[in-house]
């Protein structure tokens, strides 16, 4: 009998590494986020350029003859700075997070729809692991044909 | 045919029994891989895994981890007894063991917690084995806090760092605001950004860990009157912090030097310095105060 519990004990310990590596290959999976931007923006229809700067793409539609602004930003306090680069009488802000758009998502929000993507995923009932990404868009308010786009798809 | 002699039966029958002290080794052991695995996978994303790398990460973690995982194992192993494991005690490693199984770093947390709150919480068990469980849960909220979950928290500290770091700035002559998590030094023409795992709250947990770790090395045990120092190393902590964001913030110059150049060695040093100080201070408080006692009918 305690040759068999220290023979579970010894299992516990390989199984809990065998997770680890299986975890390790799923994590790896995720892909450039930038790069996944730029390629469900081109479904919707928008076609992209880098500024200078780098860290605004700048999309153009076909419904709008206005550029739109998509930036790719951490959740880690970079979103007011970034709004407030973006920010202006004519455009209308809108961020894109784990499924989610609105003008202004509420820390509380993502975290709760970080924490539970990222429960799922842990018990793999989510194939993609949650990004620490938001989506900030300046849509041109001029367009009104841009706020019927599903920007959902967006999301990281 | 000759019988086994009593000596014999006695160890062939020590030898098939788990001893409540074994089934803590194992208890920590499985804890202990699930915790620097999540480590490891954690901080090794591009996929080569070697023994290097395995111990870069181990060590980049930070050395307090290291040595607080060396003073568990020591003490532990130095309470083994002759006391059988109950079910119950096996029943709490299958749990912790099943905890651990999950790989997140938080699940391991709370695979620490269940371990400390059951195997190390039997009042039976010398005082020294039974404070080895507030390292377990120093280990845990250090796990907790450096996690996304805590980022909100961190991201508000942020905040309050920015502007401290722009006052100092100002007291200091120079030209500086903030705005949410920016110092701007206009006079420079410098501005930074105070990231989460920048702000004055993020080490705070390590500086916790430190804390306890020291105490419990030097054979002290936790009492309640620690507690000013361990207030006093955080103050020294968000201290050193703020004073390392006014020079990152200072000029182009002073942040390459502070955040790239020997200035990350001068600041590992000063942190190091402080967290090893204070539990120094605290645990040589009795010391001194028994010096006091002989010397005041001396005087």
């Amino acid at each position: 009998m305690t040759a068999l519990i220290r023979c579970c004990f010894v299992a516990l310990i390989v199984l809990v590494l065998a997770s680890q590596t299986i975890r390790a290959d799923r994590d790896r999976e995720a892909s450039n986020p930038t790069a996944a931007v730029v390629e469900r923006l081109g479904k919707l229809g928008v076609q992209t350029t880098r500024t200078p700067s780098g860290d605004i793409l700048v999309g153009r539609s076909p419904r709008c003859e206005h550029p739109i602004a998509v930036t790719l930003l951490t959740t880690s306090g970079a979103e007011d700075e970034a709004k407030r680069k973006v920010s202006g009488a004519d455009v209308v802000v809108k961020s894109v997070y784990l499924g989610s758009v609105g003008e202004s998502p509420s820390r509380t929000m993502m975290m709760g729809r970080w924490v539970w993507a990222t429960f799922l995923f842990d018990i793999g009932l989510r194939a993609d692991k949650p990004s620490n990404h938001l989506v900030m868009l300046a849509l041109p308010r001029s367009c009104a044909g841009l706020t019927a786009i599903d920007w959902s798809v967006l999301s990281p | 045919m000759p019988q086994p002699s009593v000596a014999a039966k006695s160890a062939f029958r020590d030898r098939n029994r788990l001893g409540a002290g074994e089934a803590r080794i194992w208890a920590l052991v499985i804890v202990a891989v699930a915790y620097w695995a999540n480590i490891v996978r954690g901080a090794n994303t591009d996929g080569g895994l070697t023994l290097a790398s395995v111990i870069n990460c181990i060590v980049d973690n930070g050395a307090f981890d290291v040595f607080a995982w060396i003073l568990i194992f020591a003490r532990a192993s130095t309470a083994l007894g002759d006391e059988k494991a109950s079910l119950r005690q096996i029943a709490s490693i299958v749990v912790a063991g099943a905890v651990a199984l999950v790989p997140a770093r938080l699940a391991s947390a709370l695979a620490l917690v269940v371990l400390g709150s059951t195997l190390l919480a039997d009042p039976r068990l010398p005082v020294a084995l039974r404070q080895v469980r507030l390292l377990l849960f120093a280990l845990a909220l250090e796990t907790l806090w450096m996690s996304p979950l805590v980022a909100p928290l961190h991201v508000l500290v942020g905040g309050l760092d920015a502007r401290a770091a722009a006052a100092l700035l100002r007291a200091a002559g120079q030209t500086a605001t903030y705005h949410a998590n920016i110092v701007d030094n206009a006079g420079a023409d410098f501005r930074i950004a105070v990231w989460p795992y920048c702000t004055s709250s993020f080490p705070l947990a390590d500086v916790s860990l430190a804390f306890l770790a020291m105490v419990l090395y030097r054979g002290g045990t936790w009492r309640r009157s620690h507690l000013r120092w361990l207030a006093l190393s955080f103050a020294a902590s968000v201290l050193l912090t703020e004073v390392r964001l006014a020079f990152l913030a200072a000029s182009a110059e002073s942040y390459h030097w502070w955040h790239f150049g020997p200035g990350v060695t001068v600041y590992a040093l000063a942190a190091l310095g402080a967290a090893v100080a204070f539990p120094i201070l605290a645990t040589s408080e009795p010391v001194r105060a028994e010096r006091r006692t002989i010397a005041r009918p001396a005087a």
